[in-house]
């Protein structure tokens, strides 16, 4: 389908979006997004930004387990009416910002009514006011929350890594949201590859397959190269740019948020 | 999206292959040299998931505004919040290109509809309802449907409590030159019915006070109790549909299975219908529209309801 910029720009004109709320998608699970969405999260905070890192896999959160919190209060509250987004929020001292988890093991807050869904969405919208960014880390998949959700950001960056199913699945969700919101604006990430050529020759294929069908290809952020310490991080429960900010992820990282800052 | 790694000794027969793979959509999004040196590497991709695996994405998303479209009157209505849920539930299932198709189809599985009383059917019909309901009128429509189809019917009121009730139907049934019964106790039913000729349908304009009043509820259900009818609970449009939700309740309780929703015409909002219906486990039976008694009173259907629903109601209604 062919997108002209006028067309791309009237459609995204009334919807209600904050500017400063960054969706991190995938299609396929498992390829790094929530260590993404905390690392972005945490380098914004590190340059002094008030951030609010929304856990937005509904049903199956693990930012909170990542980040070795013992949250009190999730996103569970806000659903069911008893919370606002300002209650249920944790703040995570270590990385200087704060985190809005998802509830845990509850798989019926994945499959969320749709006017429950909007409400959130709408919410959202209101409680990132309060932050100059959000971040927010979408489940898998390329459901309906995860869809409608990822509506609500001005920017989503879609991380992918070298393997074809990993590729199929960040181009069916480029595709769908292209169809839902043809304005919107879509960054790509390729994590976990050997090194940067590789990270650029994935992106070549994946940007080669949009222009061919979809007459729109997103732009690339960059790549984060494959280093153990990210998973030692992860083990420990310590955010990388705390317990080894000097090495390669670390970098890579860091270069795509001041891509991201500057673009 | 398809994706696929073919390797061959040189670039043109790869390419052949991908062509015989894929057919001419195919396209290679990168190409390398084989890791053993000789022959080369292609990677090719097809969008075919359009037609086969996505089909359903692809509906949903074009059906994305349609679905905002039936929230949003959903909620002009003021449909409590479950009801819509298990609405746009089941619309969020179906793969309907149109609005009206999606609603309708969603009012169909979620609430039972019932035709109105046949004309020509006989059978005893109790009409109940909160004060004001329209009751009495409906009575009258119902008589008044009966008598122009050619049948004769029976009458009765048991309103003997508000001044000029028994009257106000009376000045009706002259017209229809039919002889108004009146029963105000469950013995003075039983003989009213006796008296009526049971080749007739039969409708009882039943006056019950506040239901939520044990002794008018006691009254109610003595009446209700004392002879074998069908009872037809009588709504005011534009009740607020937690109301309605709740009256349906007591109603149901009082035996009551289906639905008249009355003054469609003068409510702008129909929350009530659907609340009512899901309160009271009732079906949806008919309209009542202005007080013409000759043709005020109207079947509906799910699609006719999807439409009430989302449309401009006067215009949608005198179609």
């Amino acid at each position: 389908m062919a997108i002209d910029n006028t067309m791309r720009q009237q459609n995204g004109a009334d919807r209600p979006v904050n500017d400063n709320i960054i969706a991190v998608a995938s299609g396929k699970g498992g390829v790094g997004k929530t260590w993404f969405s905390i690392t972005l999260s945490h380098a914004f905070a590190l340059r002094s930004s008030r951030v609010l890192l929304f856990d937005a896999d509904l049903g199956l959160a693990n930012v909170d387990i990542q980040l070795g919190l013992m949250p009190q209060r999730d996103i569970g509250g806000v659903i069911s009416g008893k919370l606002t987004m300002s209650q249920a929020k944790t703040r995570y001292e270590e990385g200087k910002f704060d985190v809005l988890a998802g509830h845990s093991g509850s798989g019926n807050l994945a499959a969320l009514p749709p006017n429950q869904l909007i409400n959130l969405g709408d919410d959202l919208v209101e409680f990132s006011k309060n932050y100059d960014k959000v971040i927010m880390d979408l489940g898998a998949g390329i459901d309906r929350t995860v869809r409608n959700l990822s509506g609500k950001a001005a920017t989503i960056i879609v991380i992918a890594n070298t393997e074809p199913t990993s590729l199929t699945d960040a181009y069916a969700f480029i595709k769908l949201s292209i169809q839902t919101n043809p304005s919107a604006d879509i960054r790509l990430v390729i994590n976990n590859c050997a090194s940067h050529i590789e990270g650029q020759r994935t992106y070549e294929t994946l940007k080669k397959a949009c222009e061919s069908f979809l007459k729109y290809a997103p732009p690339f952020l960059g790549s984060i190269r494959r280093d153990t310490k990210v998973n030692e991080a992860i083990r420990s429960q310590i955010p990388l740019l705390t317990r080894h900010p000097m090495t390669n992820a670390a970098e890579d990282a860091i270069l795509i948020l001041d891509r991201l800052i500057a673009s | 999206m398809r994706l696929k790694t073919f390797s061959a000794p040189s670039m043109t027969e790869a390419l052949k292959i991908v062509k015989e793979h894929f057919g001419e959509e195919a396209i290679i999004v990168s190409s390398k040299k084989a890791d053993n040196g000789s022959g080369v590497c292609v990677t090719a991709a097809i969008d075919k998931d359009e037609l086969s695996i996505n089909s359903k994405e692809l509906y949903e998303v074009t059906e994305a505004n349609d679905f905002d479209i039936i929230t949003e009157a959903l909620t002009r209505h003021g449909t409590p919040p479950k009801i819509s849920s298990q609405i746009m539930d089941i619309i969020s299932q179906l793969a309907i290109e149109d609005v009206d198709t999606a609603l309708a189809t969603s009012m169909d599985q979620v609430f039972n509809f019932q035709q109105l009383p046949s004309a020509e059917a006989q059978g005893i019909y109790m009409l109940i309802g909160l004060p004001g309901a329209g009751k009495t009128v409906t009575t009258a429509k119902l008589a008044a449907r009966a008598v122009m189809a050619g049948k004769k019917v029976n009458v009765i009121s048991t309103d003997k409590v508000r001044a000029g009730g028994f009257e106000q139907l009376e000045a009706f049934t002259k017209i229809l030159k039919i002889d108004l019964m009146s029963a105000s106790n469950p013995a003075s039913l039983k003989d009213a019915i006796m008296a009526g000729n049971s080749e007739y349908q039969t409708i009882i304009d039943c006056a019950g006070g506040n239901p939520f009043k044990p002794n008018d509820f006691k009254r109610q259900q003595d009446l209700i109790e004392a002879i074998d009818s069908k009872v037809i609970m009588l709504l005011a449009d534009g009740t607020d549909p937690l109301e309605a939700s709740d009256l349906a309740e007591v109603y149901s309780e009082l035996g009551a299975e289906s639905l008249i929703v009355t003054r469609i015409d003068v409510a702008r909002r129909h929350g009530s219908v659907l609340s009512a219906a899901a309160g009271g486990n009732l079906s949806i039976c008919g309209i009542g529209v202005g007080p013409s008694v000759s043709d005020g009173l109207r079947p509906i259907n799910p699609v006719s309801l999807a439409r009430l629903l989302l449309g401009n109601t006067s215009s949608r209604l005198n179609k």
